[in-house]
């Protein structure tokens, strides 16, 4: 059976796709919606890697169709919570509120979470070090196992106040901090932020984070609007983020083989 | 090495710009991520002291949450799996409507249609917030 809201977001999806087909060409600036991007031959020809510069490619790593929006939808990401704890900062993100309880654009959500995957995938092609947070005990195993396997770290525990901002004093020596956090959930607790947001922004890393209605996408560089309560959702946004980090480092690899 | 630890003014990206005009950071010395993030800026740009939004939230109705609200009004239905992808009574319902009045019939001569037809398939139990009150509430 095909819900009233898959009804109503699919009747949104074409009529935008529709609008928007003539623009599916190869510009830099161009909007990216809910359609997955044509492939470009030569990316994939390894023959060819070293002469084309990944940054000059609005899609190198081939991270736009990882996913559609009927995968989000499934996922339950447009779930969001009830109006009363709404952020206002989350308002452009949303659909709408359906008997209160408030529903995210799933569009402008792809689009965002795309941008996200892109700029994951190019930095771990530039042997970054990318760190996945979550303070959610729920979904720690989950991380934790995600980060191993994409062989990248993961902070899922209590979080020290001076893990970035005293890292050599904390750690005994001089650190090196991750180039990339991601997190999975933004929140330390129901009503407070999770401190590593702010100390991300001090410390000039850029962040990506999936941020519902009730979490503030102001410090987060790559906010991406949706459901980070559901086991579902979190297991679709983990398995893209390894995707991308994977891609990302198959690239390094073979460039680093062709220069051997 | 300089850093600006200024998290609330300006971005990442304008803090660390700003270092390597003020000649304390080295341009080879740049971050890794500011050549991705000069070449894909976010799409909203990550200002704390941004002004809030002033969009306003639309509320989701659909046609059929009138004819639904009525039936589910009229008659109790059992506890819905939310696992299961069964087609649910209340939906069951509003297809033998919505043929009843694509046939051409009137909206409540098709509604105790519907209903007729819909107590002859399915064991019906009345409601009971029907008997508190007759007023049917409008969603």
């Amino acid at each position: 059976m095909v819900s009233i809201i898959t009804r109503t977001f699919s009747s949104k999806l074409y009529r935008d796709c529709s609008i928007l087909l003539p623009l599916f060409t190869y510009s830099r600036k161009r909007k990216l919606f809910t359609k997955p991007e044509l492939r470009q031959e030569e990316a994939s020809n390894i023959d060819n890697l070293r002469d084309i510069n990944p940054l000059s490619h609005p899609d190198f790593f081939h991270v736009y169709d990882m996913f559609t929006v009927k995968d989000l939808f499934d996922a339950r990401v447009h779930f969001g919570h009830k109006e009363g704890s709404l952020n206002e900062y989350m308002k452009p993100f949303l659909f709408g509120s359906r008997l209160g309880y408030l529903i995210f654009d799933l569009d402008q959500t792809a689009e965002l979470l795309r941008q996200a995957l892109n700029f994951t995938a190019h930095v771990a092609s530039r042997n970054g070090v990318i760190l996945f947070i979550a303070k959610n005990p729920q979904i720690s195993y989950l991380v934790e196992t995600t980060a191993k396997e994409c062989q990248e770290y993961a902070h899922t525990r209590r979080w020290k106040r001076g893990t970035f901002t005293n890292a050599t004093h904390e750690f005994g020596s001089i650190t090196r901090l991750p180039d990339l956090c991601i997190f999975l959930n933004t929140m330390h607790s129901v009503v407070e932020q999770h401190m590593a947001v702010n100390h991300a922004a001090k410390m000039c890393i850029p962040t990506i984070g999936i941020v519902d209605t009730n979490c503030d996408p102001r410090l987060i560089t790559y906010p991406i609007p949706g459901n980070d309560d559901t086991f579902y959702s979190i297991e679709l946004y983990c398995k893209l983020f390894k995707k991308a980090i994977m891609r990302g480092k198959k690239y390094r690899d073979d460039i680093l083989a062709k220069n051997m | 090495m300089a850093q600006s630890r200024t998290d609330r003014i300006g971005t990442i990206f304008s803090r660390m710009t700003a270092l390597v005009r003020a000649d304390v950071i080295h341009p080879n010395n740049l971050p890794l991520w500011y050549e991705v993030y000069k070449t894909f800026p976010p799409k909203y740009e990550p200002k704390y002291n941004r002004k809030p939004p002033t969009t306003e939230i639309q509320n989701i109705f659909y046609q059929e949450d009138l004819i639904r609200a009525k039936f589910q009004n009229d008659i109790s239905i059992p506890i819905i799996d939310m696992k299961s992808d069964d087609v649910t009574k209340t939906q069951i319902f509003y297809t033998l409507y919505e043929c009843l009045l694509q046939g051409g019939v009137e909206k409540e001569e098709a509604y105790e249609k519907a209903m007729i037809s819909y107590k002859s398939i399915f064991k019906t139990y009345e409601s009971k917030k029907s008997h508190k009150s007759t007023k049917q509430n409008e969603p």
